[in-house]
């Protein structure tokens, strides 16, 4: 494998996209080609940042009740029923 | 008598089944929907909320597509729901984004995304789209924020493959069937957006050395 191949195998091994075989010769090289590993680490470090310091949304918990009310499947409240006769 | 009221009551008319029946089978969707489909609401409201970069729209998007999936279900066999729903979601994101934003629409659908060189002309109009300039958003945010909000100025193109590779961590194969292109488009639109941003995480950096 040379640095251009290894270049695109990067982001690949990253992903966990390569099998067992190919992981092995990009680690191989990444052993013998110090600038490789700084692109390799540099790399790394950015998927980590996106993966760890990115905010994964959470679905708020108003839309899952917009949703199921729209598909009949509300959880009711066994008070409703009271609360409905008191307003009344 | 007994055995008649028995058998009466347990048995009712033909006609009074059928028109239950709609009804039943409707719970039963329903009931379905929620055990296969609703797990991955928050896998939804990701991607939505990373699209339109807002949560009252990604709220309305998500909503409309889970109604849609819902119109659809029947036809659904049940496998990889999350793939499945995601790509509604998507679909709506983006008739949405047509449908009430236009401007930005034009640079999300740009066909020859893959190509374009130097997307910072693309990373400037998002930002101005934003009402801000990318380097006035930045400053003095730390950096989670900074990275979210340099994702954020990505074209929705970039958005979405990052958004699903690193935070859902779904394969190139679910990527690409998702977002309905081959998987050699989602690996160099990985490579582009992640390059990019590099490059503008470092412009970050120099500029807080700098200050």
């Amino acid at each position: 494998m040379n640095c251009t191949e290894m270049n695109k195998c990067c982001q690949l091994y990253l992903d966990r996209e390569l099998d067992a075989a190919d992981k092995v010769v990009v680690e191989t090289h990444l052993r013998l080609c110090s600038a490789c590993r700084d692109v390799f680490a540099r790399e790394r470090a950015l998927s980590a940042s996106i993966n760890q310091e990115v905010r994964h949304y959470r679905a708020p918990l108003e839309l899952r009740d917009r949703i199921r009310r729209d598909l009949g499947t509300e959880k009711r409240s066994p008070f409703r029923n009271l609360r409905h006769l008191s307003a009344g | 008598v007994t055995i008649e009221f028995i058998a009466g009551f347990s048995r009712p008319p033909i006609a009074h089944q059928a028109e239950r029946a709609p009804v039943a089978n409707q719970a039963l969707k329903a009931h379905r929907f929620e055990q296969i489909v609703m797990p991955h609401l928050d896998s939804a409201y990701n991607l939505a909320r990373w699209l339109t970069r807002s949560d009252a729209d990604a709220q309305d998007v998500v909503q409309e597509a889970c109604l849609r999936a819902f119109k659809y279900f029947d036809g659904f066999d049940g496998q990889f729901a999350n793939a499945w729903l995601l790509k509604i979601v998507r679909n709506t994101c983006y008739t949405w984004i047509k449908r009430n934003r236009p401007a930005e629409e034009a640079i999300a659908l740009e066909d020859n995304i893959d190509e374009v060189d130097g997307n910072e002309t693309a990373m400037h109009v998002s930002a101005s789209s934003l009402g801000r300039s990318p380097e006035a958003a930045l400053i003095e945010k730390r950096d989670a924020e900074k990275l979210d909000a340099l994702i954020a100025l990505l074209p929705a193109s970039y958005r979405e493959v990052l958004s699903l590779r690193e935070i859902e961590e779904m394969s190139y194969r679910d990527i690409a069937e998702i977002i309905e292109v081959p998987i050699g488009t989602v690996m160099s639109r990985l490579a582009r957006g992640r390059q990019i941003l590099q490059t503008s995480w470092r412009g970050t950096q120099h500029g807080s050395n700098e200050r």
